[in-house]
């Protein structure tokens, strides 16, 4: 998925402003045109997700009917996602999504921290290699992967899925909080070492705080796209115990008989965390890529 | 920023600091790709030794692992990868900056539009997938709103419909978001000095806003290129594996990859990383050197005002 946006060169409080009116005033007809307009894309994009609501709350004889609304609501959809195999996939998706989390944020912010406040040989050569591994896909590496962890022991292993998510990960989230930290003056730091609260006392207390916004924001990034990812997951697990959920709710389709309702059960449950995830950052999201035009 | 050269103990501080990302980088990125390079040079499996003996091995192969990128199935797959980035990308960047143009204007329920419009693209792609697979059944809601019977998911020209309209569905919020964030730091004397010229909204859009926005705009497709030129998911997801109309650069390789053909997986997979970095560069050389003027005389203006 597109997580990979820009790494946006951040100051971390400059919030947008979102753009309050149009920067002219409107005629009350075209706010109404434009409304409009608005209200019918924001249908068009829900429409989808709609259906599969739906869908996932349809009795499996009523699939085929032709009304929009189901004819009665078949709750235990949703509440059966729980005793089936897939309850154990989603499992699995939950410790790689976190796993690769935490991996990224121990592996991550050192370097950030370290080639935003010193100056040593080879530091724009690190930021730059670790820039161009992001641009390699992964299907192109997917070959030596499966034949690298295959000779470690680690196909069909969550330890393949978390390791391979948190390097895919790790590129974006190193340039984000490099870009944090390297907004927060360092004299705040020094003030604090000064005070007596020593170099540790300092980071934790001072810099650590105010990179906060950064450091969660990389942390969610990493987080959805470790929960979205597909092809790796594809490719690394071989059993369907071990697979996450979203290669696990794909081996459905080309059964003889694909229960759509339960399938969309499973989506719909499989998107939720993400929607509410990404509804946590959007703002900063559009803040961040902002602020780093406007240098 | 000049670089000074460290004192001795900093060197290792910082060799501490940073060897974590790279050990993590090194053993999911660079490893894999310079085995993948190197196994697409090579061939491995049994062969007959000068003795008559069955032999298990891997040999170095030459070329002829890429024997099969002048291959119908290839080329068909190289020709399916640039049609729907070309396709794709373009109407994204359209619908994109339409979508940030009215996100940007304020009216009731805004927040709801901007969180329906960018919902998508945090839905992970194997789920959006299945959504429009079953939109796009023969008896699905599609073809009942349009009052055809098409056969979208199968094997065909309606297949790479399918996935150009699923593709444009979850990705074009993406470009929005980044126009959306270029759109806002133009500042709104411009428009009122537009507006006192007597400039019409037409005339406004194309020689005050698109100019401005495009430095955001060339990044989102830079991007999109990318990501578009390695698509896998949807095809594989809407339409499936194997399938001729709508197979990619990346499923082909996938496919080529699980029968065991290692060889010329890595080669295919060599090919495509050869072709994205042209693409990437192309683009940055023809259109870049305007990003990189633009950020100068960014500077310049900084300077000036100091």
């Amino acid at each position: 998925m597109a997580v990979n946006t820009m790494p946006p060169r951040t100051r971390p409080h400059s919030h947008v402003r979102p753009a309050r009116g149009a920067p002219r005033r409107m005629p009350k007809l075209k706010t109404v045109i434009v409304a409009a307009a608005a209200y019918v894309i924001s249908f068009l994009f829900l429409f989808p997700y709609v259906v599969m609501l739906l869908t996932s709350l349809r009795s499996q004889d009523s699939l085929r009917e032709v009304s929009f609304w189901p004819e009665e609501w078949v709750w235990s959809n949703l509440t059966n996602f729980w005793t089936s195999g897939l309850a154990g996939n989603l499992w699995v998706t939950l410790k790689v999504a976190t796993g690769s989390t935490v991996l990224v944020l121990l592996v991550a912010l050192p370097a950030a921290y370290y080639s935003a406040r010193h100056r040593f040989r080879g530091r724009t050569a690190f930021l730059i290699l670790v820039l161009i591994t992001q641009m390699f896909q992964p299907t192109a590496m997917l070959v030596g992967i499966y034949r690298e962890f295959y000779q470690f022991g680690l196909v069909d292993s969550i330890w393949s899925l978390i390791l391979v998510n948190g390097g895919f990960n790790l590129a974006f989230a190193v340039w984000i909080l490099n870009a944090y930290f390297a907004s927060i003056p360092r004299e705040l730091e020094e003030a604090a070492f000064i005070d007596g609260n020593g170099r540790f006392g300092a980071l934790f207390r001072i810099t650590l705080p105010l990179a906060l916004p950064g450091v969660i924001t990389a942390l969610i990034f990493t987080f959805i796209a470790a929960w979205n990812e597909f092809v790796a997951a594809l490719t690394l697990t071989t059993t369907p115990e071990n697979q996450p959920l979203t290669v696990a709710l794909n081996s459905f389709i080309g059964q003889y008989q694909v229960d759509w309702q339960n399938l969309f059960a499973g989506s719909v449950i499989a998107t939720i965390p993400v929607i509410i995830l990404f509804a946590l950052i959007e703002r900063k999201v559009v803040g961040g890529l902002t602020a780093g035009s406007i240098k | 920023m000049r670089v000074r050269p460290a004192p001795r103990g900093q060197s290792w501080t910082a060799a501490a600091m940073l060897s974590p990302t790279m050990v993590v980088l090194a053993l999911v990125v660079l490893y894999p790709l310079v085995a993948a390079m190197r196994e697409s040079f090579y061939e491995s499996g049994q062969r007959l030794d000068a003795d008559g003996f069955v032999v298990e091995g891997e040999w170095f192969a030459g070329l002829a692992n890429y024997a099969g990128v002048v291959e119908q199935r290839f080329m068909n797959a190289a020709f399916n990868t640039t049609l729907f980035t070309v396709v794709t990308v373009a109407l994204e960047v359209v619908l994109g900056v339409a979508m940030a143009l009215v996100m940007r204007r304020a009216f009731r329920g805004r927040a709801f539009l901007r969180a329906s419009i960018l919902i998508p693209w945090a839905v992970p792609t194997a789920v959006a997938g299945l959504m429009w697979k079953w939109i796009f059944q023969a008896d699905g809601v599609a073809n009942t709103l349009l009052g055809t019977d098409i056969l979208w998911t199968a094997d065909g020209p309606w297949a790479k419909l399918a996935v150009v309209i699923a593709d444009t569905w979850k990705t074009a919020p993406f470009v929005g978001l980044l126009v959306l964030a270029g759109l806002q730091i133009i500042p709104s004397d411009v428009y009122e000095a537009a507006k006192v010229d007597g400039s019409t909204p037409w005339q406004t859009f194309w020689r005050i806003t698109l100019p401005l926005v495009r430095p955001a705009l060339l990044v989102a497709v830079l991007f999109r290129l990318m990501d578009a030129l390695r698509v896998f998911d949807l095809p594989y997801v809407l339409v499936g594996p194997r399938k001729q109309s709508v197979e990619t650069l990346s499923g082909l390789i996938w496919d080529e990859a699980t029968r065991v053909h290692y060889g010329p997986a890595s080669a295919y997979g060599t090919a495509l990383f050869c072709y994205i970095a042209v693409i990437a560069f192309v683009f940055v050389k023809l259109l870049g050197a305007d990003l990189l003027s633009d950020v100068r005389s960014r500077r310049r203006e900084a300077r000036d005002v100091a």
